[in-house]
């Protein structure tokens, strides 16, 4: 029954590649605003970093636009990946954060997609040579997009169920870190409405683990992810965290569904 | 520890509950379009499947290993322990006088140090560290231009929840010399 349930629905999987190009689209323009300028010349042009950059550029330029989708968007994975893992832990220590790890291996999973089938230099090119294809392919990679968002869910849940985080505490903390000093709080009720903030947050990434999966649920689950995703962009030092997840969540869209959306939208019947 | 253990089992339970729900409702309900049934006729497109399998494992080993099983993080796998030490280097203080009649005064620090709190020094405003709250303490003894007995209450940050300043506690902040500070630095 795993088995079965696994290839109808995962290793079969076949849909609209609309997605999945957005998703790409998206990616590119967020691997520049968190990279774009750390790798330019003018902050380093030692040869290494120079030929990164050249790296970065051609590849992400190629994913935007969609010159070579998959080539381009395994190319523009490879360089972020090692900025990640290889420049990082050589000393440029914020390419190692978390959201710039999700960043890299969002695109790593993208180039599983066909992400080039749709809204592509690619498909403008078959379509003038008559050629192009259906905009529909197998999505399994679109799968893996959807694991990662719910392991990191999964998993930063986990990391902070511990006392000092449910207590309020931690969350305290970060708070007088950023905004109110040293000075203890005044505000009536804060330690409580932290706790409770804490707790809310810890319940709906443990909930969205599933949540984010099951289609009936998406009218308010998604609302609700980027509520709690839009306040930590607000309140906390974030980055390019919250706009990650964002478009992230397209791979928990039904993809045909998203097809025949952008179609109405276009005034198509 | 109950409350640790507690937790941890906790934890297990959404797990199970979420591989159940993944599994019922979750992919089930995605695609309005009916699934394709092409097990049989078709062959499994193995490197499909091997980098499938491949990238679900790559993606819990980080954590499975680090986060539940407490081993050293491995290069090249993220843990996915996001924030864990923000906020730690902070710590929430009142300065008071001690008067001889027992009662006690409090001090605003930024009044004393004739500023204000946008426009005092970070370490000032956002004091990070019990051994700076010392220094605080220092400079605003020396601020007052009088024999004071100048203490502090609060706590400060740590990794899980407020640490009380013991090293200070009762302490007039007034008589610490250079020793007691570079105690409280080394700590």
């Amino acid at each position: 029954m795993i088995w079965r349930w696994f290839s109808d629905r995962v290793l079969f999987y076949e849909g609209s590649t609309r997605g999945a190009a957005i998703l790409r689209i998206l990616l590119a323009l967020l691997l520049w605003t968190r990279w774009g300028t750390d790798v330019a010349p003018f902050v380093d042009a030692s040869p290494a970093r120079l030929a990164l950059a050249a790296s970065f550029y051609l590849s992400t330029t190629g994913m935007l636009l969609g010159v070579y989708s998959r080539i381009s968007t395994a190319w523009a994975a490879a360089t972020v990946l090692a900025m990640v893992f290889w420049f990082g832990p050589n000393g440029v220590e914020p390419w190692t954060h978390h959201h710039t790890a999700i960043l890299a291996l969002s695109t790593a999973l993208c180039a599983l997609t066909p992400c080039g089938h749709s809204y592509s230099w690619d498909r403008w090119r078959a379509l003038k040579r008559g050629t192009a294809p259906v905009e529909r392919a197998p999505l399994w990679g679109m799968r893996l997009v959807g694991l990662h968002v719910s392991t990191v869910y999964f998993w930063t849940a986990w990391d902070k169920s511990f006392w000092g985080n449910i207590s309020g505490d931690r969350l305290e903390m970060a708070m007088h870190t950023l905004y109110l000093g040293s000075d203890a709080s005044t505000i009536p009720g804060f330690h409580t409405a932290m706790m409770l903030a804490s707790v809310a947050v810890i319940a709906l990434e443990y909930f969205f683990v599933v949540g984010l999966w099951v289609r009936r649920w998406q009218w308010w689950t998604f609302p609700l992810g980027f509520a709690m995703h839009a306040a930590f962009f607000i309140l906390l030092p974030v980055g390019t965290f919250t706009a990650t997840m964002f478009a992230l969540y397209i791979a928990f869209v039904d993809a045909d569904a998203l097809h025949d959306w952008l179609d109405r939208m276009g005034g198509d019947t | 520890m109950p409350q640790k253990e507690c937790v941890y089992y906790i934890n297990w339970a959404i797990c199970g509950l979420c591989a159940l729900g993944s599994a019922n409702e979750g992919f089930a309900s995605i695609s309005r379009y009916p699934a394709l049934d092409v097990t049989e006729s078709r062959p499994i497109p193995k490197l499909r499947l091997l980098t499938i399998l491949a990238v679900g494992v790559y993606l819990q080993v980080g954590p499975v290993t680090h986060q539940a099983l407490g081993m050293q993080k491995m290069p090249g796998f993220k843990t996915w322990r996001m924030y864990r030490g923000f906020g730690q280097d902070i710590c929430r203080v009142r300065f008071y006088e001690q008067r001889p009649d027992g009662t006690r005064a409090d001090i605003d620090r930024f009044e004393v140090l004739r500023t204000t709190r946008t426009e005092a020094p970070r370490y000032i405003t956002f004091i990070p560290s019990e051994a700076q709250v010392a220094r605080t303490g220092e400079t605003l003894c020396r601020k007052l231009r009088r024999p004071a007995d100048l203490r502090v209450d609060g706590d400060c940050g740590s990794m899980h929840t407020w640490r009380s300043m013991d090293r200070l506690e009762g302490v007039n902040l007034c008589t610490l010399d250079e020793p007691r500070f570079r105690a409280l630095e080394r700590r």
